[in-house]
């Protein structure tokens, strides 16, 4: 009776964990990932900063030199994103170019123009910002623009 | 086998191994140390040329893409095409072909890998992963043993405790003053 009592409970107990795992890895996957645009991206690269992105595309340009980069093309406009490939680097080649690819990545921003600060005559300040949404708001404060550069690492990818 | 017999077993039968793979991370190093001044990887054509389009971008596909392509005598096989704002881009395969609409103005582009060194490159890069990032590991431990077990191949005046102890003391240096220089 006892054996059997123990063996329903962990019958119960694996198919509950079982299940709840799959709903969680489920809610993961529909909640972390932002299908969106390159346009989109582009118009506010900071609202989309450091999280994973899914965006479709042409491949219009891959590195000639190390291969460790490409630039994905959005339909219908001339809005292009560099694509940094990471591990995935060799399996596009220029011969990649021309085609369609569902990518998916980590949205990476920086401010490529921080030095102007230092310009400006604040040395040091920007230098220990904890993201690209603080480095802005110094350059801001400063009265200074920020030029934001705005690139996805390859976590996946898919092509046509 | 006494120590000095094995220290030169080992030499002897690491570096006949991996003379191959010497050769291959030597060719590719010097290539890629150099690739601000040539591109290592592909042979890369640029011609520039006009030709002056009148057309709507609606109006582009398959067919006027291959009709370019015919009028540009680029008998290279046309893969596919987009436009982008003023630009036409005709994907064939190893180029493109792309033409500013607005401007009248094109340029072909052939892209050629570059034989021997787009393979070894690929080799040197990492490209494979998988079991090469093992072998090329295994390759790399080899290569110290080959250097040290070299330290102590030959005794007396030209050995390690003599003249090679000079020119293994410089060839470290060397390395060093650079990263005093440029670090």
């Amino acid at each position: 009776m006892l054996k059997n009592t123990i063996s329903v409970l962990a019958t119960v107990i694996i198919f509950a964990s079982c299940s709840s795992h799959r709903q969680e890895n489920g809610r993961m996957d529909s909640g972390q990932i932002i299908e969106t645009s390159i346009a989109d991206i582009l118009s506010d690269p900071l609202e989309y900063d450091s999280k994973e992105v899914k965006i479709e595309g042409v491949i219009t340009h891959v590195c000639r030199h190390g291969g460790d980069k490409m630039r994905v093309l959005q339909d219908d406009s001339d809005l292009t994103i560099q694509i940094l490939l990471g591990n995935f680097t060799g399996q596009f080649d220029t011969g990649s170019e021309g085609m369609r690819v569902m990518v998916t990545g980590t949205l990476v921003t920086e401010v490529t123009n921080m030095d102007e600060l230092e310009a400006h005559g604040h040395e040091g300040e920007g230098h220990d910002c904890e993201d690209t949404r603080q480095a802005v708001e110094v350059m801001k404060a400063r009265g200074l623009d920020a030029n934001i550069r705005t690139h996805i690492a390859l976590n996946h990818y898919e092509t046509r | 086998m006494n120590l000095n017999k094995l220290n030169r077993v080992l030499h002897r039968d690491l570096g006949y191994f991996f003379f191959g793979m010497t050769i291959i991370y030597a060719i590719s190093g010097i290539a890629l140390n150099h690739r601000h001044d040539w591109n290592p990887n592909y042979i890369i054509t640029q011609e520039e040329f006009t030709k002056d389009i009148r057309v709507s971008p609606s109006e582009i596909d398959r067919d006027f893409a291959l009709q370019i392509l015919d009028d540009l005598d680029v008998s290279a096989e046309y893969r596919t095409h987009l436009v982008a704002g003023d630009i036409f881009r005709i994907f064939v395969r190893d180029g493109s072909v792309s033409i500013n609409l607005a401007e009248g103005t094109g340029e072909l582009e052939i892209i050629r890998k570059r034989p021997v060194f787009n393979q070894i490159n690929f080799l040197h890069y990492n490209t494979p992963q998988k079991l090469w990032t093992w072998f090329s590991d295994l390759y790399a431990l080899g290569l110290i043993i080959i250097a040290i077990t070299g330290l102590f191949i030959i005794k007396g005046k030209n050995g390690i405790t003599g003249r090679g102890a000079w020119l293994t003391t410089l060839g470290i240096i060397i390395p060093l003053i650079f990263l005093y220089i440029y670090l």
